[in-house]
């Protein structure tokens, strides 16, 4: 468990990671933007999960990483505390998604769980000038990752879409890469999207409204690729320590992260392996970032919008890669992406965007080794 | 649902729509867009219009509501139902519910009823959302988006208006701003059918 000592050593850093960070020149315009994500030290993070429910005849569910890619990203084990109940870890049998699943029986006094994850992330970038890697996609995970899910269908107006995006190109490089410029050039973040958004992309395709959050506009990116038969993946997490790029708008601005969900996505390029893609970002540079409502020209967008094709930065946690997850023992139905908190009272599924009422709180701090 | 030719176009249901009073109603439609967008009180969306349901007949509508009762479009025989697919997260989707419990308080007397479903939303979050914005009609629960896709639901918000009869008359895919002339008018002449006798009615 968290130490005082440690978490007051925390405190510090993070004070004088602050201070440098305020120092950086504040405008966009009156410096050289530099995002440019490339492998380097790991760094360890340290995630609390807290929940408080009103009441018992209750259960919840704690997404927890799941994630462990070479290179970016490992998920240590998580441990747990449940007050008033029981609980477990449980994991999605598709994609091998773990939470913690707690109970607590009616009359239980304050029922309450919290989770502790640790994980290693680091920053991650391909060179996809050359081929680096002759790793294959092995069949089952091929046809996964192309296959659709409840709210990212493959045909239809995401296919059309897809196939007018993509045109003639053979190679598969070419085409993902049109794809996520087309989705940056298409797209836009919309502040008034509640959470990450839900990722219903034919209905955004079909009402031609493209603005949303990061789960919107990745996944869009996703179905498209799907669309366009290269296998890819929406990756959800939680931003976790402020962009070492000094980028506010990446990053997380405090140790309390309970509303820092954040989801990217990946596309698989053989000779390559597994892609970094995040072209969400990209909008919410151009929407967020100091002093707001940026120029797609603007070197701060362009930048980030020339990296976060092939890396994305180290300060982000994974927790999984899966949709339509059914929560066991829910009485609901299944949740399209296990990103946040999840809990159910008398059967009633709480409202997973609303951490003051359900109520939970996420903290994230990073810890020596 | 899919939209086809639209019966009821505004310049063929309008007598008011002689030229000479074309310029007038134009400035007229423009304030009151004007006030709309600074208002937000009601759907915005002008570009869209009721048109004519095609597509096959959607299955019926059984629900739970909100307020924990089983609902069944089948009981509202007899009545204009507009069958209203909806989230809280769609942007869109807000202002138009405030825009639809005007037009029950004000229909309702003459036979109008709105189901408004949820599609796959949790409980609670909808249980906030109408606490502070109550609103006159039920609210249902469309737990697994099934009754979503039985009516083909492409996108939210989606309206499908069903006639006193059962039978699925207009459609309109979108937000609209259910106060509007047009609008109005084609939900008064669906209203001022004939309710079928309780034997002889086609309802699906």
């Amino acid at each position: 468990m968290t130490t005082n000592i440690h978490r007051r050593h925390a405190l510090a850093c993070g004070a004088g990671a602050a201070a440098a960070l305020l120092a950086r020149p504040a405008s966009s315009q009156s410096a050289p933007a530099i995002f440019a994500p490339k492998p380097g030290p790991w760094r360890t993070y340290e995630i609390v999960t807290r929940i408080d429910l009103p009441s018992g005849d209750a259960q919840a569910w704690v997404p927890v990483p799941s994630v462990n890619e070479d290179g970016w990203f490992r998920s240590s084990d998580s441990t747990f505390a449940v007050q008033g109940g029981e609980a477990t870890v449980v994991t999605d049998p598709v994609y091998g998604a773990r939470a913690v699943h707690a109970r607590w029986a009616s009359g239980a006094e304050k029922p309450a769980l919290e989770v502790t994850s640790r994980v290693q992330a680091r920053d991650r970038a391909a060179d996809l000038s050359k081929p680096e890697s002759d790793k294959t996609l092995g069949e089952r995970e091929r046809r996964l990752y192309l296959s659709a899910t409840d709210l990212i269908p493959t045909g239809g107006i995401v296919k059309a879409t897809s196939d007018t995006i993509v045109g003639g190109r053979s190679n598969d490089l070419d085409k993902a890469r049109a794809i996520y410029e087309w989705v940056v050039e298409n797209t836009f973040r919309n502040a008034a999207t509640r959470g990450c958004g839900i990722g219903d992309i034919a209905a955004m395709l079909t009402s031609g409204n493209l603005g949303g959050k990061c789960a919107d506009l990745n996944a869009l990116y996703v179905g498209l690729a799907r669309a366009a038969g290269l296998p890819a993946r929406d990756v959800y997490g939680l931003r976790v320590a402020p962009s070492q790029f000094g980028y506010k708008s990446l990053g997380a601005g405090s140790e309390v992260v309970t509303k820092a969900q954040h989801c990217r996505a990946e596309i698989w390029l053989d000779g390559h392996g597994w892609v970094a893609v995040d072209p969400a970002d990209v909008r919410k540079v151009v929407l967020e970032e100091p002093p707001g409502k940026l120029a797609l020209d603007d070197p701060k967008v362009a930048a980030a919008r020339k990296a976060l094709f092939g890396s994305w930065e180290g300060n982000w946690l994974a927790y999984n890669f899966a949709h339509d997850v059914a929560l066991p023992g829910a009485a609901g139905p299944k949740v399209e992406f296990l990103m946040y908190p999840q809990a159910e009272i008398k059967g009633a599924r709480l409202d997973c965007l609303d951490p003051d009422g359900f109520k939970y709180t996420i903290r994230a701090r990073e810890v020596s080794v | 649902m899919t939209a086809s030719s639209p019966p009821y176009h505004l310049e063929r249901v309008n007598p008011l729509l002689a030229p000479a009073w074309r310029g007038v109603l134009a400035g007229l439609v423009v304030l009151l867009l004007a006030g709309a967008a600074m208002t937000r009180v009601y759907a915005t969306s002008t570009g869209k219009r009721l048109d004519g349901f095609s597509g096959e007949a959607p299955r019926g509508v059984l629900l739970d509501s909100l307020d924990g009762r089983s609902v069944d479009l089948a009981d509202h025989l007899g009545r204009v139902v507009l069958v209203h697919f909806f989230a809280t997260w769609c942007e869109p989707c807000r202002p138009e519910l405030a825009s639809l419990d005007r037009l029950k308080r004000e229909t309702g007397p003459r036979g109008l009823d709105v189901l408004a479903i949820s599609v796959a939303e949790p409980e609670m979050r909808l249980r906030r959302f109408f606490t502070d914005q109550p609103v006159a009609f039920a609210v249902l629960l469309d737990r697994d988006r099934s009754a979503a896709r039985a009516w083909a639901v492409e996108a939210l918000p989606s309206t499908v208006v069903v006639d006193r009869r059962g039978v699925p008359r207009l459609a309109v895919r979108g937000d609209l701003d259910w106060q509007r002339t047009d609008v109005r008018e084609a939900l008064a002449r669906l209203l001022a059918e004939d309710e079928p006798s309780r034997t002889g009615g086609n309802a699906k």
